[in-house]
């Protein structure tokens, strides 16, 4: 399988890449890892006539983390980074439980963040673990930066808040508090290299009573973008952290996802397996809260 | 729009003149002429194109030959070394971990850059580490065998020594 004929270029620095975005105007796309956007070029799915690699940019690749703060990672750094960060395993459980369940070694080699967040896939791994944990995206272009969470970042199947001349910067994961757990878990059937069935990323913050004062479920794989289920979210708020009210948030997920039939599982199937794992990986959560 | 670019192959520099739409898997067959490397799904799946570059192992079928640009490039062809097999390729021939042959070289880099961050590895951390390689013979025990069996040798140094 051959790629059809594009223009490339490989900027050495954010000044390059701002004014080549804006230069190309729509006919460009960023080429990050490529383990997307290659197989969507093979495909036929999208013929860009313009590649723009931000391969060589260091000034996009990187994690660092303020104290009292949250880690900043920006958006060319490889999904193998983040995996191999002991700042992130520390600070961002669970988006260190949902890298390790990305692709494969080959695939967490080239893959970045950036480039996961952007595809824009329903069943991304990272998607749930970020909304979850409250992450900010900073979209960069045009001489300017703007700041947005993560889920409005996503439109629609497969469609980003990316302006003409804008690229993916940075995104940050708030501090964490020893009295917030978080947890992501999915569903799939062998491990590796899959398309999720369901993933679920869930966060809470707990009161002096020990109730929950603030809580977020992310799902992804079972409708169009990822989404938060802001009702289930609401059942768990000012309640005690119980398996009985984990259960309840885990029904009402459930009723607010939409997903399809594919090969990979029924709509139904999908529907009850969200009621479970939103239950269970608030339970984990649960659990990582009281061992910490 | 062709450029010359460097790849270090193996170690050897090697100049070769691309176009921007041509994958490095290409590239290393027919314009370097090292066809152990082997083109199988395409598409990101199989892991039979991996090749390690500055030590990772990545999908040469997904990689752009003109983004390697002066980049170490490492393919099944440099593991043997004045006719001694390396110690993968060893004990994947004595565990019988090679049947048709066609992912052999894509597990043997994979493995040699597993063996490179955990040398002592278990059959969990093998599994997770060759995720990205199939075997459509299914030999996946033996191959499991056979890269404990090369990580012991590291271990124990000596004629099998893993030279990582």
């Amino acid at each position: 399988m051959g790629l059809p004929a594009f223009e490339y270029y490989c900027p050495d620095t954010s000044a390059e890449l701002e004014r080549l975005l804006s230069e190309c105007g729509g006919q460009a796309k960023i080429l990050a890892g490529g383990t997307d956007l290659l197989v969507q070029i093979k495909g036929g799915f999208q013929s860009p006539a313009v590649l723009i690699d931000i391969g060589n940019l260091e000034s996009l690749q990187g994690i660092s983390h303020k104290e009292g703060k949250g880690t900043e990672i920006l958006a060319g750094t490889k999904i193998a980074a983040i995996e191999e960060s002991p700042l992130i395993r520390e600070k961002v459980l669970a988006l260190y439980q949902a890298v390790r369940l990305l692709g494969s070694p080959q695939v967490r080699a080239m893959a970045t963040l950036g480039g996961n967040i952007c595809n824009a896939s329903p069943s991304a791994e990272t998607l749930p673990a970020l909304i979850a944990l409250g992450s900010e995206l900073t979209v960069a272009g045009n001489g300017s930066e703007r700041n947005l969470p993560v889920e409005s970042f996503f439109l629609d199947y497969r469609k980003v808040d990316l302006g003409p001349g804008e690229y993916l910067k940075s995104v940050f994961v708030p501090e964490q508090s020893n009295v917030s757990g978080s947890a992501y878990l999915c569903r799939m059937l062998r491990g590796a290299m899959e398309i999720d069935i369901v993933n679920v990323g869930v966060w809470f913050l707990m009161d002096t009573e020990g109730r929950c004062q603030k809580a977020r479920i992310a799902l992804g794989s079972v409708a169009p973008k990822p989404f938060r289920a802001y009702e289930a979210e609401a059942v768990l708020t000012g309640k005690p952290l119980s398996e009985d009210n984990f259960q309840q948030a885990g029904k009402v997920a459930s009723s607010e996802s939409s997903p399809i039939d594919d090969i990979r599982g029924s709509a139904e199937y999908r529907r009850d397996i969200v009621r479970v794992m939103v239950a269970r990986a608030l339970s984990m959560a649960s659990k990582s809260l009281q061992n910490s | 729009m062709k450029q010359v670019i460097e790849l270090i192959i193996n170690g050897e520099p090697s100049e070769v003149i691309v176009r921007p739409n041509e994958l490095l898997v290409d590239v290393i067959r027919d314009k370097i002429g090292l066809t152990g490397t082997k083109k199988g799904c395409g598409a990101g799946d199989c892991g039979a194109c991996t090749v390690l570059m500055e030590g990772k192992p990545i999908l040469s079928c997904l990689t752009l030959a003109i983004s390697c640009q002066g980049k170490h490039i490492e393919t099944i062809e440099g593991l043997a070394k004045d006719g001694t097999l390396h110690p993968l390729q060893q004990t994947f021939v004595k565990k019988g971990a090679i049947q048709c042959g066609y992912c052999t070289p894509g597990m043997i880099l994979s493995a040699k850059a597993l063996l490179r961050k955990t040398p002592d590895p278990d059959p969990e951390d093998i599994r997770y580490e060759m995720a990205g390689n199939l075997c459509r013979c299914t030999g996946y025990k033996k191959i499991i065998e056979a890269i404990i069996e090369a990580g012991q040798g590291a271990h124990e140094g000596g004629p099998e020594r893993v030279r990582i």
